[in-house]
């Protein structure tokens, strides 16, 4: 697959692109410095999230460009700083355009809803389990579009770890319902917008207080709009 | 196509390991009752048929041309067809596509020049058509006996021991496809007119690969509504082949997204052959239960624990006896049977083998019971065992299968019985379980679509 061909939106217009078709994201705020970024916290309330805006840097994590559970401006602005320093020592040549300040949710189940188009069957609707059940026991089910709203819930019925989203341990049960409608989401998005190759929702967050939370996203187009 | 009036055969051979041969002796002992007409230079008669030396030496029309000659010849023998007006032919000629860029080559120009004459085809590189109600056949040796199901084979010598397994267990094909490279007609073309054949109850799809998957699936999915498909595809490629950044597309091999393409269409999707076979076995002879609760009547030994394990796993809960049943059952038991499910008749099925149909009947009675497994006496008399369930089994209103654990020698002795009169019979109860599953799966499939349930097996 030539590089040069694809690109990546950046987290924040991909998760207003996502918020356009009723998938529900964190609120958040796009800072230019660590001070700014310190101020949108404060505005917000805490605790906070906050993550670098590059389409250069794939996966943001891995170059240092995501902190979690900031408590207070001065951690925030601090952070910040680190963030920057991290992701150019990672990526020197990456174009930073900013820094995402997010509501940190408390997550109940990470879920993934991701899209990828398949040479014969087009828009492919991928949904498990998050973190270590779609990394490492690969608990994903998948349909095809047109999505219809039975098959989004077979999907979801389908994997292998439905008991632990179904209500097990006394944890809150996902709602399936929405569930799907976030899947359908997504296979809309993939028909309208042909230009979008891949797409993970990773994690889509159920949090303690019953949403589906978009905590982050991947978005890679390509060039040629193909 | 499944109906021609008339066939030429070119190249017609006089070699009895020629493919074309084959045909010919096929269709006359098929007792085709259209004209058929071979076609071979070098000779003048041919399994008592007179042979032409050109198709365009054969007089008035011909409905279907079968194309038998060796690759260089194929083409010439297609310009033939178009000026004789033929509507579709049948390419049986190897060395196309599958051959790599020069067949490549070949084959499309095979597809502009048919097109360029207004014809279909089949093939090339396949084996083409049987259809039982039409007396058309693509070979000698093709089961011709009456059967509700549609068989499309991308592989022609698959479409063959397809039928040879199937009609050993008593499940036979009204009409068949072998497709091969399908230039032309395709999986798609064959699985949408099955679908509206009302001769078919249900279709087995046979696929290695399919140029439009969305096509497919289209056509796929509208056949799910109508009645059952059961599908394997072969030559599937591992997971995680695609060079990607996301996780998505990482996960999702080739084979995990048809494989989810087809469940949505409502396919029953086959890991392999034997479940494909076992698949075959419970459309024609069980059909879709109405509910998973099982009754299980056994005689002595193992088998009823393994079937509680198989069902078990394979979401089959044993159904609970009234105490009515309950009661019917004790007068008919020996004293040491068990009248609770699963039934227990012991080895006094030795003295009286009548004791399996009998509480197989009054089991069938309660409505806590949706389908019977009827367990069979492994070793001993299998034959009089399976005679006595084919004279009850058409008189039982709900579903019902034989599996039993036994010798193979027993086992045929007693399957050779039940499948002759269209009573499932499987070697072992794992695979009769999983194949119940299947087939409810594909009911809940319906009724979640609000669907109305298909009817039952050919037999059932």
């Amino acid at each position: 697959m030539p590089k040069h061909a694809t690109r990546y939106i950046d987290e924040f217009a991909g998760k207003q692109l996502l918020a356009s078709y009723g998938v529900t994201v964190p609120a958040e705020l796009v800072a230019a410095s660590p001070a700014a970024a310190a101020a949108a916290a404060a505005s917000m309330g805490f605790p906070v999230v906050v993550k670098v805006i590059s389409k250069d840097v794939a996966h943001k994590t891995e170059a240092g460009g995501v902190r979690l559970n900031l408590g207070s401006p001065a951690e925030v602005h601090i952070a910040a700083e680190e963030i920057l320093r991290s992701v150019r020592a990672h990526h020197p040549t990456a174009e930073i355009e900013g820094l995402l300040v997010a509501e940190q949710v408390e997550i109940e189940h990470e879920l993934f809803v991701g899209m990828v188009r398949d040479a014969q069957f087009g828009p492919v609707i991928a949904f498990g389990l998050g973190g270590i059940f779609v990394e490492v026991l690969k608990d994903v089910a998948f349909g095809i579009t047109p999505l219809e709203r039975i098959d989004a819930l077979e999907m979801i019925r389908e994997i292998r770890g439905h008991a632990v989203i179904a209500g097990a341990r006394g944890r809150r049960p996902v709602d399936e319902g929405r569930l799907a409608d976030t899947l359908l989401a997504v296979a809309r998005l993939a028909t309208e917008h042909p230009e979008i190759a891949e797409l993970d929702i990773n994690p889509l967050a159920a949090t303690a207080d019953g949403r589906l939370v978009a905590l982050d996203c991947l978005l890679q187009v390509t060039a040629a709009g193909q | 196509m499944f109906h021609p009036r008339s066939i030429a055969i070119v190249g017609a051979s006089a070699r009895e390991t020629q493919f074309t041969h084959g045909v010919l002796k096929g269709l006359r002992e098929a007792e085709f009752p259209g004209q058929i007409y071979p076609v071979n230079p070098r000779s003048q008669e041919l399994l008592g048929y007179k042979v032409y030396p050109s198709l365009l030496d054969v007089p008035g029309e011909v409905d279907l041309v079968m194309v038998g000659v060796p690759l260089p010849a194929v083409m010439d023998v297609v310009h033939q067809c178009g000026q004789k007006k033929v509507p579709a032919m049948i390419v049986f000629t190897s060395g196309f596509a599958e051959m790599g860029e020069q067949g490549s080559r070949l084959e499309r120009d095979l597809i502009e020049t048919a097109h360029g004459y207004g014809m279909r085809f089949m093939g090339p590189n396949c084996f083409g058509l049987a259809s039982v109600g039409a007396k058309l056949t693509y070979r000698d040796g093709v089961p011709m006996d009456p059967g509700r199901g549609g068989l499309i084979c991308q592989s022609g010598s698959m479409a063959w021991s397809v039928a040879l397994i199937a009609a050993e267990r008593g499940v036979y094909f009204d009409k068949t496809a072998s497709i091969g490279n399908s230039a032309d007609l395709d999986a798609s073309d064959f699985l949408a007119y099955m679908a509206q054949d009302d001769s078919i109850d249900f279709v087995c799809v046979y696929l290695e690969g399919l140029r439009d998957g969305r096509r497919f699936f289209d056509v796929l999915k509208r056949t799910c509504q109508r009645k059952p498909v059961v599908l394997l595809k072969a030559g599937r490629t591992p997971a995680g082949s695609r060079a990607a950044a996301s996780h998505t597309a990482a996960l999702s091999g080739e084979a995990h997204v048809f494989r989810a393409a087809a469940r949505q269409a409502g396919a029953l999707w086959c890991q392999d052959f034997t479940e494909m076979i076992d698949m075959l076995v419970g459309l024609a002879h069980i059909g879709v239960p109405s509910g998973r609760r099982v009754g299980v009547v056994s005689g002595p030994g193992a088998a009823g624990v393994v079937t509680a394990d198989a069902c078990e796993e394979q979401g089959l809960p044993f159904a609970k006896l009234s105490e009515d049943t309950v009661g019917k059952l004790r007068t008919i038991l020996p004293p040491f049977g068990s009248p609770h499910n699963p039934v227990d008749l012991t080895a006094a099925i030795f003295e009286d083998m009548d004791l399996y149909t009998k509480a197989t009947a009054v089991m069938m009675q309660d409505p806590e019971v949706d389908l019977m497994f009827i367990l069979g006496p492994s070793e001993i008399d299998p034959a009089l065992f399976s005679e006595r369930v084919v004279a009850s089994a058409p008189a039982w209103p709900k579903p019902r299968l034989v599996a039993w654990i036994a010798s193979d020698h027993a086992f045929s002795l007693g399957a050779g019985i039940l499948r002759k009169a269209g009573v499932a019979c499987f070697e072992e109860p794992v695979r009769a379980a999983r194949t119940v599953a299947r087939l409810l799966d594909y009911g809940r499939w319906r009724a979640a679509r609000g669907l109305p349930p298909v009817g039952g097996g050919a037999d059932a």
